[in-house]
């Protein structure tokens, strides 16, 4: 199998308190892997042990086929992290920030002003990080993500509290590498963004992996194959659910969309959040 | 494995980072100049010179001659007492009230001292002395006087006062214990020099420390170690930092008053090892502090113990114990004996052993103590 990441048995525990409980996964090539979960589920721990900062205390990682670990540049040349806090360099420039992260991969005749146009940063390449807004400052941030073309990349949060404008910027450039062929772990707890960004996704909880699969699959498996048809006839507005799996279903349908009655058809499909908390038992905004 | 060269690119691009940083710290760049300019005024200000000759006047003038008698003659030395003779009473209290060190301790004898003298009778003696001159001094001159009163007495009986006396004096010899500094005393412009070398090294330490605490407060840190950059480029390069603002910030004032004229290459290791203390204070203070004003208060903490040694040498005598335990008090002796008192080598060397050992152990315990911190962010 062609994995950019092999995780095996993670556990990672902060003196009593055991943040990650022997969680296993695999990311391809090109495959955005949503990982999933309320704050205080593991996510950061786990990006943290993934990247090299922390050393798991079971557990094995392989990235790009060589072993994960503390203190290994040449694995670390080739992933790109984008951490949950603004860790940049406030009183220098957004193109300065740029270029010394530039020096450090070893990057030579870099070109700041294309990446910072890709971020819709070129306009304010030159005013220091403390006078950016947040959103800017998380558009900086994916830039220095990306500087080094990353093999993985690793994303903690990335469109949490932005503007839309910020958002769609930021998940365009999640497409954009996962086309070019670099794997992405996103983690989130905006069901709507992994839903539309990932291919599969991880619902973690409390330092355990519930489920890996993809958004349809959970889907078909934990969500109502139905229906609801909303009917309006006059000033009285009824609603009516027809359940898939029935023989009649197809005919009931037809039937209905012909009585010239109906005002809208809405699938009943479950939502992530929904599958989440009937696996976990657990709300995401906890 | 990295090649150095990848390594030594990666730690330039730090140390280019953290000067650029630093350069834009407002509270820094107001505080550092000012420091400097501080420290040199001071300098600039204080006596370049050192008077050993201490100058009596007398009145009247002619009595000045029986002050010289007391002086012992045999060597043909004054032994630093210049006596003289003020004509007016008047112009010998203000040449001392003057203070510029012109007279530094006035007598004025009424004009028929010798006739009461002579004749039994109580007369009196005004002195006069500038409000520098320790009491010690003054109970001296007031011996002084009597002395006088006894040698006008054998002069006017017509007899040498030194060879007449009905007791033998017994030959005095002087015997100074450790080295004699007469004649070559230490300005007070060169005792301080060395004092504010180890001020500006220790200020540029509480600089470091604020970079190395921002790097913590704002997790920067944690970005740079999920490049290769690896925790051991971070330390150094920050060590680096601190060694390049101690060390510049220390030429710049030795070049400006002149420090440069003693021994300059055992100058510039001593200003280098300070400088690495320096940085290993930064760096602990940095880590220490979860904020600045936290980085600030045990950046405090750290330093004023450091600068003990160097104030003491200002102090006469051999520092206590427990200050001959500081790790800069090596450093400082070796500071003061050679920019101060032009000492070489051979004095120095012993000094620089030990702040080579104490740098060790100090950046050793900051490379430790960071590592720490930056790793379990």
């Amino acid at each position: 199998m062609n994995t950019a990441l092999l995780a095996a048995n993670l556990s990672y525990s902060y003196g009593d308190l055991k943040a990650v409980r022997g969680i296993s996964f695999h990311l391809r090539p090109g495959e955005i892997l949503g990982f999933l979960g309320p704050n205080g589920a593991g996510k950061s721990t786990t990006i943290k042990m993934l990247t090299g900062l922390l050393t798991p205390d079971t557990g094995s990682i392989h990235l790009l086929g060589n072993e994960m670990s503390r203190d290994n540049p040449e694995a670390q040349a080739r992933i790109g992290v984008c951490f949950e806090e603004k860790n940049l360099y406030l009183n220098m420039t957004g193109r300065e920030n740029l270029k010394f992260f530039s020096r450090l991969f070893g990057i030579k005749n870099f070109d700041t002003d294309a990446l910072l146009r890709k971020v819709d940063l070129a306009h304010r390449a030159d005013d220091r990080v403390s006078k950016y807004s947040k959103g800017m400052r998380q558009r900086l941030m994916m830039a220095r993500a990306i500087i080094n073309r990353p093999d993985v990349l690793f994303l903690d949060e990335p469109t949490e509290g932005l503007d839309p404008v910020s958002s769609r910027t930021i998940r365009n450039i999640i497409m954009e590498q996962a086309e070019r062929g670099a794997a992405v772990l996103l983690t989130t707890h905006d069901m709507w963004e992994a839903d539309e960004l990932s291919d599969r996704v991880a619902f973690l909880n409390e330092g355990t992996l519930f489920a890996v699969d993809t958004p349809d699959n959970l889907k078909m498996k934990y969500g109502k194959r139905s229906v609801k048809v909303r009917l309006g006839s006059g000033s009285h507005v009824r609603e009516e659910t027809i359940e898939l799996a029935a023989a009649d279903a197809g005919d009931r349908i037809r039937e209905l969309i012909n009585s010239d009655n109906v005002m809208t058809i809405h699938t009943e499909e479950a939502t992530l959040e929904d599958i989440f908390i009937e696996i976990t038992g657990r709300g995401l905004d906890v | 494995m990295r090649s150095l060269s990848s390594r030594l690119a990666i730690i330039a691009a730090i140390v280019l980072k953290d000067l650029r940083e630093f350069s834009r710290d407002r509270l820094w760049m107001i505080l550092t100049p000012i420091s400097l300019v501080f420290m040199i005024v001071l300098f600039l200000i204080l006596p370049d010179t050192v008077s050993e000759t201490i100058k009596l006047g007398v009145y009247p003038s002619y009595l000045a001659e029986s002050f010289s008698m007391l002086i012992d003659r045999e060597t043909g030395e004054f032994q630093g007492l210049e006596i003289i003779g003020f004509a007016d009473e008047d112009q010998l209290a203000n040449a001392v009230l003057r203070g510029s060190g012109e007279i530094s301790i006035g007598v004025a004898l009424p004009v028929d001292f010798t006739e009461s003298l002579l004749s039994g009778s109580k007369s009196s003696v005004s002195v006069y002395v500038s409000e520098s001159v320790p009491q010690e001094m003054r109970s001296a001159l007031a011996s002084g006087v009597r002395e006088t009163a006894y040698a006008v007495q054998a002069v006017y009986a017509g007899r040498n006062p030194l060879s007449t006396l009905p007791v033998a004096l017994p030959h005095l010899h002087a015997r100074i214990l450790g080295e004699d500094m007469a004649g070559r005393q230490v300005p007070l412009r060169d005792r301080i020099r060395p004092i504010l070398v180890i001020m500006i090294l220790f200020i540029e330490a509480l600089a470091l420390a604020g970079l190395v605490s921002v790097e913590i407060e704002h997790r920067t840190a944690t970005a740079l170690l999920v490049t290769p950059a690896r925790t051991g480029d971070l330390l150094t390069a920050k060590c680096v930092t601190g060694t390049i603002l101690a060390m510049s910030q220390s030429y710049l004032f030795l070049l400006a008053t002149g420090g440069f004229v003693f021994n300059w290459l055992i100058v510039s290791v001593l200003i280098l090892l300070g400088a690495g203390m320096a940085s290993a204070v930064g760096m602990l203070s940095g880590t220490s502090g979860r904020d600045f004003m936290g980085t600030l208060f045990y950046g405090t903490i750290f330093v004023i113990p450091l600068m003990i040694p160097a104030l003491s040498t200002m102090f006469p005598g051999r520092p206590s114990v427990i200050i001959r335990l500081l790790p800069s008090y090596g450093l400082t002796e070796a500071m003061s004996g050679v920019l101060g008192e032009s000492m070489g080598l051979r004095f120095a060397a012993p000094h620089i052993m030990t702040t080579v050992l104490w740098d060790i152990f100090l950046l050793g315990s900051a490379f430790f103590l960071l590592r720490r911190r930056v790793e379990s962010l």
